[in-house]
């Protein structure tokens, strides 16, 4: 029995072929031309890091897709030719996933991402500088905004939202989150598990307490080693040290595993970022705790502050662009940055225009202390960022500390080695 | 719907002008190749093919995106499926020239890896335009008081794709291992190897409903519609189910065997869930008849407990020839033929008594039922030119009486 090859049966090549290139030179007029150009249209591809490594569930993206759709209806008001395209990928592949789609000119025009994922985008080429006016820039916290810029005064994304650090606990074995480090010490001792980050950025809310931030800043700004800046330093290495001799307290080397083990009740007590409080809230229900992180003998906490900023691609049409750019402007307008607050209980805006106070309930309490005691300043997190050269020879300092590689000493003089040859670099 | 809407919204990414560009090359450029090839097979090289001319048309437009410095990854997209649609013809090629029989080359091409290529192509496109793992989310409407969603619903779809049309080549070298273990017969093996491929993708059916996450109950209200729908519409289709089914284990239709049909000897080429295929070799016919026939008819097999067949050719001979020197000459002549079994002998015997001629029978066997007819011819032959050595008369009727 002879089968007839696919070759035999497709319909004729010649036929087969000017359809094709019809339909080739059709899909090139798909795009068209704008007839009026002062009127925004077009679809805009929005691009959303997610912050949380096991939270791309289909709870998480109705959330985040009911809060875009708000955003998308209330853009569309004012301009109905505009549409958002809304594509969710977890934090951590943003990078890599957009750098593949600008491969073939299909990245996204604008990104919603943390400001690190932001800066890393734009060191490989994937994003533009912010096209924004001063006067949309001027009234964002300047905090966020410093993060962002470049030496050349460019910016690499629009902080957005703002993401304080803060304590989570679990209110089934903890009432009330510790005031102060020594507290928080104590109660370890008699059984509270205490979970800290590596992380040397993530664990600079510590050197507030302790007095050392002016002393890791002037160093990492290349001022010389004094007596009392060494003294400073090695209080934070004996800190450290001291809470990792206690059995109740471990370190660990990412965050997720940090939120994990609250989630799993491994854990007591967690420093944590507001933006994994709905994930936190989603595992303990009523048992999460949220409270400002600990004061000390020098201070109160120096919690970091990290933005959520937009960033702009490089392959949008000039109608996208023009979109991108006013659906920025938008979401940074004081009415859509007080909707954002709303909506998102959980994070704070960044537009310093919009009042952001207390209204009585406990998260709200935490997360406006932890705004007020952020807005002092995290002068480290503006001079050493995660994955610089400073930050991994810190935490490698840090590591041989925990495994008692390096003593006190030891490792006070690696750490200051590391800030001082980051200064040289 | 919100699967539409992302789909539509594919559509933003053609405002942008390098990426109409990689679309004008990866589909106009094979095309133009095609319409412009005859012209450069006359004038170049006549060997030129429409599909290696496109090829070598779409690396030279990639390698020049890449130098200057434009967007290239769909023209990537698309050499990459031309090249494997090319690749798949050549190991169609080189399956034939190996000697696997043509139907399993072209079920395993047209069925597996074809659709299989276009569909990593499809994923590959998808996966450029948006985020699979986030279109795996779109939530599609409830199932029988279960939400389904499209990842779910496409993950068990390919499964129990892969599993019916790719289980064939594992189950048939698996039945091959048990036949050489167990020694059965090749018709056993055939059948053994249908109830693995059945067993695996029954397995792969309970699979993807607990992937769903069907509910017992759930699974129960399926059982009951099916059993009402059983009474009524497809009732047919599930007696011819559950006849093939039985019809393996009973051994009398499977593949291989070779069973009398209007007539015709007919080997049973393939068994399937509704109705057995059988080939005539007379006309090289393929015989479509629903399983339920060979469970209510009678079915006459040549291959039931062995697959030897007995046929008889008569001939006539003229009186004056002495029968037993007749008979002894066609037992030798049945004996010369070389497909004629030697056991059991040939035998030829006296039938009847003609107008003109005593008519004997010569029965013989052969080993494969199929070629009965054949072999008939060849001892017909044989017959002529023996009668014809010897002298004896195979006479005519005789002539009617023309009248006055």
């Amino acid at each position: 029995m002879v089968i007839p090859r696919w070759s035999v049966l497709r319909p004729p090549p010649r036929k087969a072929a000017a359809a094709l290139m019809a339909l080739a030179l059709a899909l090139s007029g798909c795009g068209g031309t704008n007839p009026d150009p002062g009127r925004l249209r077009g679809r805009v591809v929005l691009l959303v890091g997610l912050t949380q490594d096991d939270s791309f569930n289909a709870a998480t993206r109705d959330v985040l897709t009911a809060h875009l759709d708000e955003v998308d209806r209330s853009f569309r008001a004012i301009h109905p030719g505009v549409s958002l395209q809304v594509q969710v990928f977890p934090e951590e592949e943003v990078v890599q996933e957009v750098r593949r789609r600008h491969r073939s000119g299909l990245g996204p025009d604008l990104l919603y991402v943390n400001g690190s994922t932001a800066r890393q985008l734009f060191q490989a080429g994937l994003t533009r500088p912010v096209p924004l006016a001063p006067a949309v820039i001027e009234p964002l916290h300047p905090d966020a905004v410093r993060l962002m810029r470049l030496p050349d005064r460019r910016l690499v994304g629009a902080p957005v939202l703002l993401m304080p650090q803060l304590a989570c606990f679990n209110k089934a074995r903890l009432p009330t989150s510790p005031a102060t480090l020594a507290e928080l010490l104590a109660l370890s001792d008699r059984g509270l598990r205490v979970g800290l980050p590596i992380d040397p950025v993530a664990l600079s809310w510590i050197n507030g307490p302790l007095g050392v931030m002016d002393s890791l800043v002037e160093l990492a700004r290349g001022q010389p080693l004094t007596p009392e800046r060494h003294e400073r330093i090695r209080s934070l290495v004996a800190w450290l040290h001291n809470a990792d001799f206690r059995q109740q307290v471990s370190f660990f080397s990412s965050a997720a595993q940090l939120i994990d083990g609250l989630g799993r009740g491994q854990l007591d007590w967690i420093s944590c970022r507001s933006s994994n409080l709905p994930l936190l809230a989603q595992r303990l229900g009523p048992r999460l705790g949220v409270a400002p992180l600990p004061s000390g003998p020098e201070g109160p906490a120096s919690p970091l502050m990290p933005p959520r900023v937009l960033a702009f691609g490089t392959d949008s049409s000039a109608d996208q662009r023009r979109a991108a750019e006013a659906i920025a402007r938008f979401n940074l307008n004081p009415q859509m940055q007080s909707s954002f607050t709303l909506g998102t209980l959980h994070m704070v805006p960044a537009n310093r225009l919009v009042p952001f106070t207390s209204d009585g309930s406990p998260l709200r309490d935490a997360l406006v202390a932890s705004y007020r005691m952020a807005a002092g300043g995290n002068a480290l997190a503006q001079i050493v960022r995660t994955n610089d050269p400073v930050e991994v020879q810190a935490r490698a300092v840090f590591n041989r500390l925990f495994y008692g590689d390096l003593d006190v000493n030891g490792a006070t003089d690696a750490l200051i080695q590391a800030l001082q040859r980051g200064h040289t670099q | 719907m919100r699967l539409l809407e992302t789909m539509g919204g594919w559509l933003a990414f053609l405002e942008r002008g390098p990426v109409v560009l990689q679309l004008l090359l990866v589909l106009g450029l094979p095309m133009l190749m095609v319409l412009i090839q005859p012209a450069l097979a006359r004038r170049v090289w006549r060997r030129l093919k429409p599909r290696a001319l496109a090829l070598a048309a779409q690396a030279l437009a990639m390698v020049l995106l890449v130098v200057l410095g434009q967007p290239y990854g769909l023209v990537g997209l698309g050499l990459a499926a031309l090249a494997a649609w090319m690749a798949l013809d050549g190991l169609h090629d080189v399956l034939l020239a190996r000697g696997v029989p043509a139907p399993q080359v072209h079920e395993l091409d047209t069925r597996l890896l074809k659709p299989l290529v276009l569909l990593l192509v499809g994923l590959g496109l998808v996966g450029q335009l948006d985020n699979l793992q986030d279109l795996a989310l779109i939530s599609l409407r409830d199932l029988l008081g279960v939400p389904v969603n499209l990842g779910q619903l496409a993950s068990s779809a390919l499964i129990l794709y892969l599993l019916s049309m790719g289980s064939g080549p594992p189950a048939t070298w698996l039945a091959w291992v048990l036949q050489r273990g167990l020694g059965f017969t090749d018709g056993s093996r055939r059948a053994v190897a249908l109830m693995i491929r059945y067993a695996v993708v029954g397995v792969g059916i309970l699979w993807a409903l607990d992937h769903i996450g069907f509910n017992r109950t759930a699974i129960l209200t399926v059982a009951g519609g099916l059993s009402v729908g059983l009474g009524f519409g497809i009732k047919e289709v599930f007696s011819n189910f559950v006849s093939g089914i039985w019809l393996l284990f009973e051994g009398s239709v499977r593949p291989g065997e070779v069973l009398f049909i209007d007539g015709d000897p007919c080997e049973v080429r393939s068994l399937g869930l509704r109705a057995a295929t059988l080939w005539r070799d007379r006309d090289n016919a393929e015989l479509v008849i629903p399983n339920q026939t060979f469970f209510t008819a009678t079915t006459t097999s040549f291959t039931r407990t062995d697959r030897m067949r007995r046929c008889q050719v008569q001939v006539g001979v003229a009186y004056r020839h002495d029968p037993r020197e007749v008979v002894a000459l066609l037992e030798g002549v049945a004996q010369g033929v070389e497909r004629v079994l030697a056991t059991p002998a040939p035998r030829a015997t006296v039938l009847s008594f003609g107008e003109v001629s005593i008519t004997y029978g010569l029965a013989f066997w052969v080993a494969n039922p199929m070629t009965g007819g054949g072999v008939g011819s060849e001892l017909r032959t044989a017959i002529w030119e023996c009668f014809r050595e010897h002298g004896i008369e195979i006479p005519l009727p005789p002539l009617g009486d023309p009248g006055p």
